[in-house]
């Protein structure tokens, strides 16, 4: 399938690669049982990785976006580490040396955003499950905190302690999302700057909007294995593979 | 966690400082009038920023201030917040520099605050509430050689800020007045272009760390900012033993002079 170089959202045109220039990110990764984090994203038909036998990872993130192509906004994600697309079904051994060897993907369950043009965007280039959520950051104090609200109902709250300075190195994945029965690739890079990360450190709070229900049929909230943030971020999206 | 304004008014909104305040508030999901004399750099802040809108306007024009202050209330509603970010420095020694870059620079640094102020604040007195917060300088506290006009200016504004927020004390309106170190934006670029020696070749602190500041005093009720490692010492420094902070700018200076 080929694919598209520009698009055109809310009469701007947006060209690919889509560049973010500077954002900044907090993370939480939790281990959760697999065959709960299966249920929940077997719609997409990827298998989740397990980096222990048994066991998934969940990663929750709140990012703001402040010069982008895809202007200022807030965002909350929901993701999961998988197995590539078309991997042959392994043994839990060979699982876990797939994630040692860092050869994964990450699916992107839940993305809400605070903003209108991201939305429209995200979803129309890439399937991204983005919906328009208030999104609360306080990110001035040592500890970053995320508030999420759904129509006004809370859904959950999220506290990331700082972690120790790490060498901020360039990264590249493949992120996929799932839409209207479509399952799509996207290539990411991202260049990290003043990057901190720590075991657990994380305090998550969930309410009973479904996300959070989501969340609960994880084991959530629990303690996390590993937190992180990241000062400065720059971003590339390519454009998506149909699968 | 504290709210996030509904409508706010951010000057030198074309670049740094005022930049990252301004796309700060438009992530957190504020209606943003993004004000500069900068066309360009403006067109840059509001680019795929629906909550953004850009006015430019030369905050040295009394008039300018007062229509645009009209235009963004009646187009976004009451303004919440006041980021005064606007701000020149041409770096001389005094003997040599020319007396319109010294009015230039009382007009644009000093008048143009006093003026957005006077513009905003009776709605905010009016409303019991609002952020009137105003980009001082660390050389609003301290004088530093080849950047006589520029501490003058900037020194009338912490005393500007100083007496504003005494008066309206209990008013409902916080007042912050952000007196940074060099930090790394457009404008530092342009000073260290044009006289290398005016910053004893400090490098910059990380804008978002002085904007992280003005939130967090905003939260404290503390009307003085003093962002960045050793910023409050070397503040102190200058109230307490004047003479010492004069040996450390020599020092500093000198080396590159």
């Amino acid at each position: 399938m080929s694919r598209a170089s520009r698009y055109t959202i809310q009469g701007h045109e947006v060209t690919i690669p889509v560049e973010v220039r500077d954002a900044s990110a907090h993370m939480a990764s939790f281990l959760v049982p697999a065959a709960a984090a299966q249920d929940l994203i077997g719609y997409s038909g990827l298998e989740v990785a397990e980096p222990l036998p048994g066991r998934a990872v969940c990663s929750l993130a709140f990012m703001r976006y402040l010069d982008s192509d895809l202007g200022p906004y807030h965002e909350v994600a929901v993701a999961f580490l998988v197995r590539h697309k078309g991997m042959e079904p392994a043994s839990s051994i060979t699982k876990s040396a797939e994630v040692a060897r860092g050869f994964l993907g990450a699916f992107i369950h839940q993305l809400p955003v605070n903003q209108e043009f991201t939305l429209e965007a995200g979803r129309g280039i890439w399937g991204f499950p983005k919906f328009l959520a208030d999104i609360d950051l306080d990110l001035a104090g040592p500890v970053a905190r995320c508030e999420l609200r759904h129509e006004g109902e809370f859904v959950l709250s999220l506290a990331i302690r700082p972690g120790i300075t790490m060498p901020a190195r360039g990264s590249s994945l493949d992120a996929y999302s799932h839409a209207d029965g479509v399952l799509r690739r996207t290539a990411w890079s991202m260049e990290p700057a003043g990057m901190r990360g720590r075991p657990t450190g994380a305090v998550l709070s969930l309410g009973d909007h479904p996300i959070a229900k989501e969340l609960r049929s994880l084991g959530l909230p629990g303690r996390a294995v590993f937190s992180s943030s990241i000062d400065h971020v720059r971003m590339q999206f390519q454009a998506p593979d149909e699968l | 966690m504290p709210p996030a304004p509904a409508v706010a008014l951010v000057t030198g909104a074309g670049s740094g400082m005022g930049q990252l305040a301004a796309r700060r508030l438009a992530a957190a999901g504020a209606s943003v009038a993004a004000v500069d004399v900068n066309d360009k750099g403006l067109a840059a802040t509001v680019g795929r920023a629906p909550t953004m809108r850009s006015w430019t306007c030369d905050v040295s024009d009394s008039d300018a201030v007062e229509r645009v202050v009209k235009e963004v209330e009646s187009a976004l509603g009451p303004i919440d917040r006041l980021v005064h970010a606007a701000g020149i420095c041409l770096p001389s020694l005094l003997a040599e520099q020319p007396v319109d870059e010294i009015d230039r620079t009382i007009a644009v640094n000093f008048l143009g605050t006093a003026y957005m102020v006077k513009a905003v604040l009776p709605g905010m007195l009016d409303r019991r509430r609002g952020d009137v917060v105003a980009f001082a300088s660390l050389a609003g506290w301290l004088p530093s050689p080849r950047l006589g006009a520029y501490s003058a200016s900037k020194h009338a504004v912490v005393a500007f800020m100083e007496v504003l927020a005494y008066e309206n004390r209990g008013s409902g309106v916080r007042f912050a007045c952000v007196c940074p170190p060099v930090v790394d934006t457009p404008m530092v670029a342009g000073i260290q272009a044009r006289d290398d020696a005016a910053l004893g070749g400090q490098r910059g602190i990380d804008p978002s760390v002085v904007v992280d500041a003005i939130d967090t005093s905003l939260e404290a009720g503390e009307l003085f900012v003093l962002p960045g490692k050793g910023t409050k010492t070397a503040w102190r420094t200058r109230r307490f033993a004047p003479a010492l902070i004069w040996r450390q700018i020599e020092r500093a200076t000198s080396r590159r002079a």
